[in-house]
C-alpha cells in the first residue's frame, strides 16, 4: 500500500542535504586519495642516504605491474639506484620504464573511468612530459655508466621527443591584450587556466604547434654518445644544443673538441612538487622546492687546478614552469564547470518545486554534480625524486684515484670530494653520476676510502673480511680470498667456505644473490653486500667514514670472528 | 537512497531506469571503443627472431661459406654485441641475443663445424662471472680470433600519417610513428679488415597515439 504523498514532501529535503553531504565526503576521499613518497624517503634522499631510501621504497613499492603507481615506483627507484651508484641493479628497471615510456596511448582506455573516479584513480601513471624526459635521459645516463654509448644515443634521442607549443595560441586569443606577471610560475599558472578556459570542448588540439625540444641534456647526452660511436648527429646535435641554450656554447664547444676521457653528470636537489590548484583543485601546477640558481659548478683535482667550470645544463623548475612541458589536460576543468551547474541547477529545482519527481530530477542532479565536482582534482602524483638541477662536466682524467672535487660557485655546502675515480682505458669514455646532498656530511668530504671494495680494490693493511673484524667489503671470489691468506687469515677455506660465512649471517651477496632488489648495505645496517660505483654518492657515503664494527649473528661468524682480532691484536711477527 | 526509490510512483521509476539506459547507451561506445593494435614501434623478441632466422639463410647460402668446407684453412670466429645506431634502446640481452640466436642454432653450428670454423666468445662475460666468484679468470684465448661477428642496427623514424589511410581519423589516433630497422651483419677478417660477407635484413614497425599520454 503506498505511503501518502505528503511524508515524502517532508522527508526529501533533509534526504537530498544528507546524500549530497555524504557524496561530497566520499567524491573529495576519492579525489584526495594522491599517493605520495613517505616523508622519510625524502629526507633520507636529501641527506644522500640513498640505499636506505631505496630500501624503503623497494619494500613500500607496488609489486603488481597492473598497479597505476608501478611506474611512478620504478621511476624513483631509478632515481634512487643511480644517485646509490648502483647501474647494474637499474638495469632491469631500465629496460622496463624505457619500454612503458615509449608507448603511447598508455591510457587510452581510461576515459570514462577518469571521469567518473578522478585521474588520480583511474589513469596510470606516466608524468608530465618533462618527467618523461628526465627519465628517458636518466636511462642515457645509466647506459652511459655502463660503458654503452649506442643505447645512450638511442635513450637520449627519445627524449628529444616533439613538445606542444601554445604560445601563438596565447598570443592570437588575447588580442594582444594579455596580462604579464611579475612572477613567472603565476605567469604560467594564469596562461594555464587562460588555455584550459579557452579551448575547444573535446580537447586542446589546434591550440598548438608541435615544436622542437628545447630539454639542454639530452642534446648534450646524444652528442657525446653520437661522437663516441661515430654517428653523423654529434654536430647536429650540439647546433641544436647551442640553438636552444646559448648559454651552453662552451660546453657545445668542449664536446666538440672532444678533449675529454669522462663525463660527469652532477644532480642537485629535489624536482620542482606537483599541486592541484584553481577551480575545485581541477588545474595542476608545480611550484619549486628547491630554488633555482645560475651558479656554475667547478671541478678540479682537489688542492689542483681547475678542471672545468660549467653552467646549469637543465633546470627542472624552469620545464615545469613551460606550458610546452605539461600535459594540459582539459577534462577536469570541464567536470569542474559540469558540476558547477549541475549543482546549482539541482539544487533550485529541489528546492523551488514541490513535485516529488520534480525534486526527485533536482536530487539525482545535485548528486551528478556533486559527483563531478568531487573527481575533478587534478592528477597531482608526481616523480618526487628526481633532481631540481643538472650539470654535466666533460673532464680529462690522469692520475689514477686522485680525488676530485666539485662545488656549486658560491655554496660551500655543496662541496663533495670525489675518491678512486681512475681515467679510463685510451680511447674509452667513462660517465659518472654524482648527486650532492642536500646538507653537507662529513663523508661527503673525506676524500678517503676506509674499506676494501670491488671498485678500487684493497686498502692498505691486512685483507680481512669486515664480517670477521677487517676492513675488506669485496665480493668474495678467488683473489680475495687469496688475498686473506696470504694476511694470515682463512688459512684452510675454500671459496665456498667463505661464501658460506655470508650466508648463515643472511647476507645476500650482489651479483650473485637471486632475491631481486638490492637492499641496505651491511654497512648501514642493512643485509647487502655490494660496491656503488666509484665517484658515486653511494660510495663517497659508504666507503668514505668510518662505521661502526659488525655484530655477528651466527655463533660460527662470532667464533670465527673472535679469533680473527686476537690474531689482528697479536704484534707482526719479524 | 534507496528509500527514495522504493517511495517514488512507478511512472517516476520507469522514467529514472530510461534515463540511466540512456546514460549506459552514450557511455558505451566510449567503454568499447577499439584499441589500437600498436602502441609501441619498440623491437620485439620475434622481431630479434626474423633478423637471426634472415642471417643464418642468407649466411648459409652465401659464396664465403660455398668456398670454404672441411679441409680450409681453420678460422677462429667471434662475436661482438650488436652495435646500436637506432633511434631505440637494445637492451645488454637483445643485444647478445641477436648474435647469439644466429650462431648457436643447430643448423648454423653444423654448418660452421663442417667448414673448419670455431666460435670463440669474447671474455667479457667470464671476466664478470669471475669477479662474482663463480668462476677463476679465464686465461686468455692461445689462439686468437681470426674473425669478427658483427651486427650493427639503425633505424629511420617517421611521422605516419593515419588520415592517409584512414580519412575518419581524429585526435590522437591521426597520428602516428614509423620505424623502419635495418639489421646488417657481417663477417670481417682481422687480419686484413676486409669484409667477408654482409647479410641484411629490414621490417618496419607502425604505432598509433600519443607518446605523452
Amino acid at each position: 500500500m503506498p505511503r501518502p504523498a505528503r511524508t515524502h514532501r517532508s522527508r526529501l529535503p533533509r534526504r537530498v542535504t544528507a546524500l549530497a553531504a555524504a557524496l561530497i565526503a566520499i567524491g573529495s576521499a576519492i579525489g584526495c586519495s594522491t599517493p605520495r613518497a613517505d616523508p622519510r624517503v625524502l629526507s633520507m634522499t636529501q641527506r644522500g642516504e640513498f640505499g636506505r631510501a631505496r630500501s624503503a621504497l623497494t619494500n613500500a613499492a607496488s609489486r603488481d605491474p597492473a598497479d597505476r603507481n608501478f611506474m611512478l615506483h620504478r621511476a624513483n627507484l631509478l632515481s634512487l639506484s643511480l644517485a646509490e651508484g648502483l647501474p647494474q641493479a637499474a638495469e632491469p628497471i631500465a629496460d622496463r620504464l624505457y619500454d612503458f615510456l615509449r608507448t603511447q596511448d598508455i591510457n587510452a582506455d581510461t576515459g570514462v573511468a577518469s571521469f567518473l573516479l578522478g585521474e588520480g584513480n583511474a589513469r596510470i601513471w606516466k608524468g608530465e612530459p618533462f618527467e618523461q624526459a628526465y627519465t628517458l635521459t636518466s636511462i642515457a645516463i645509466l647506459d652511459g655508466m655502463l660503458g654503452d654509448w649506442g643505447n645512450v644515443r638511442a635513450s637520449a634521442s627519445s627524449a628529444l621527443f616533439q613538445v606542444r607549443d601554445f604560445s601563438r595560441a596565447l598570443s592570437a586569443r588575447a588580442d594582444g591584450k594579455r596580462v604579464r606577471h611579475a612572477n613567472p610560475a603565476d605567469d604560467t599558472l594564469s596562461a594555464r587556466e587562460d588555455l584550459l578556459a579557452r579551448a575547444p570542448s573535446d580537447d586542446l588540439a589546434g591550440t598548438f604547434t608541435l615544436a622542437r625540444s628545447d630539454f639542454e641534456l639530452a642534446y648534450i647526452l646524444k652528442a657525446v654518445a653520437a661522437r663516441q660511436i661515430g654517428a653523423p648527429d654529434a654536430d647536429e646535435a650540439l647546433a641544436q644544443l647551442v640553438q636552444v641554450a646559448p648559454r651552453l656554447q662552451p660546453l657545445a664547444d668542449t664536446i666538440r673538441a672532444g678533449q675529454y676521457n669522462t663525463i660527469l653528470v652532477v644532480e642537485h636537489g629535489l624536482a620542482p612538487e606537483k599541486y592541484a590548484t584553481g577551480p575545485d583543485n581541477a588545474i595542476a601546477a608545480f611550484r619549486p622546492r628547491t630554488p633555482s640558481s645560475d651558479a656554475p659548478i667547478r671541478v678540479r683535482l682537489q688542492s689542483g687546478p681547475d678542471l672545468a667550470l660549467v653552467p646549469v645544463a637543465t633546470d627542472l623548475n624552469r620545464l615545469a614552469r613551460d606550458l610546452r612541458w605539461n600535459s594540459l589536460e582539459d577534462l577536469r576543468k570541464a567536470k569542474s564547470a559540469i558540476g558547477t551547474g549541475l549543482l546549482i541547477g539541482g539544487a533550485v529545482v529541489a528546492a523551488s518545486s514541490d513535485n516529488r519527481n520534480a525534486q526527485l530530477v533536482g536530487l539525482g542532479l545535485l548528486l551528478a554534480g556533486a559527483l563531478s565536482k568531487a573527481t575533478a582534482a587534478a592528477d597531482t602524483r608526481f616523480a618526487e625524486l628526481l633532481p631540481q638541477r643538472v650539470y654535466v662536466a666533460p673532464v680529462t682524467l690522469t692520475s689514477p684515484g686522485a680525488p676530485i672535487e666539485i662545488q656549486i660557485d658560491g655554496r660551500p655546502e655543496t662541496r663533495m670530494v670525489l675518491a678512486g675515480l681512475a681515467p679510463p682505458p685510451t680511447g674509452d669514455l667513462a660517465l659518472h653520476l654524482v648527486r650532492i646532498p642536500a646538507a653537507p656530511a662529513p663523508w661527503a668530504t673525506s676524500g678517503a676510502i676506509a674499506y676494501s671494495n670491488d671498485e678500487t680494490g684493497p686498502t692498505a693493511g691486512p685483507q680481512l673480511p669486515w664480517i670477521l673484524g677487517g676492513r675488506c667489503l669485496r665480493t668474495p671470489s678467488y683473489p680475495v680470498l687469496a688475498s686473506y691468506q696470504a694476511s694470515g687469515f682463512l688459512k684452510n677455506f675454500t671459496l665456498n667456505d667463505l661464501l658460506d660465512l655470508y650466508r648463515e649471517e643472511g647476507i645476500e651477496i650482489a651479483g650473485l644473490s637471486t632475491k631481486g632488489e638490492i637492499g641496505r648495505h651491511i654497512l648501514e645496517g642493512g643485509s647487502w653486500l655490494y660496491s656503488p660505483r666509484a665517484g658515486s654518492t653511494g660510495f663517497a657515503r659508504l666507503f668514505g667514514s668510518d662505521h661502526p664494527a659488525y655484530q655477528p649473528r651466527s655463533a660460527r661468524v662470532r667464533d670465527l670472528a673472535a679469533q680473527c682480532r686476537a690474531a689482528l691484536a697479536q704484534p707482526p711477527r719479524n | 537512497m534507496l528509500a527514495c526509490l522504493r517511495t517514488i510512483s512507478p511512472r517516476a521509476r520507469q522514467r529514472s531506469l530510461r534515463s540511466i539506459l540512456g546514460l549506459a547507451v552514450l557511455l558505451l561506445p566510449v567503454a568499447c571503443a577499439p584499441r589500437p593494435e600498436l602502441r609501441t614501434t619498440l623491437l620485439r623478441a620475434s622481431d630479434i627472431e626474423t633478423f637471426s632466422a634472415d642471417a643464418v639463410q642468407q649466411l648459409a647460402s652465401s659464396p664465403f661459406i660455398a668456398s670454404r668446407g672441411p679441409d680450409a684453412p681453420r678460422l677462429i670466429l667471434q662475436p661482438q654485441p650488436m652495435r646500436n645506431l637506432s633511434d631505440n634502446r637494445l637492451s645488454q640481452g637483445d643485444q647478445w641475443a641477436a648474435m647469439s640466436k644466429v650462431l648457436f642454432s643447430n643448423q648454423m653450428l653444423a654448418l660452421l663445424a663442417s667448414n673448419n670454423i670455431d666460435l670463440q666468445m669474447p671474455a667479457i662475460e667470464t671476466t664478470r662471472l669471475a669477479r662474482a666468484g663463480l668462476t677463476r679468470a679465464e686465461p686468455p684465448a692461445t689462439v686468437p680470433p681470426t674473425h669478427a661477428f658483427t651486427a650493427t642496427l639503425r633505424s629511420i623514424a617517421r611521422a605516419e600519417d593515419a588520415k592517409a589511410r584512414d580519412p575518419g581519423a581524429t585526435g590522437a589516433r591521426a597520428g602516428g610513428r614509423k620505424d623502419t630497422f635495418l639489421v646488417e651483419y657481417a663477417i670481417i677478417d682481422l687480419a686484413s679488415r676486409r669484409v667477408e660477407w654482409t647479410g641484411q635484413s629490414t621490417l618496419a614497425r607502425i604505432a598509433h597515439g600519443s607518446l605523452i599520454d
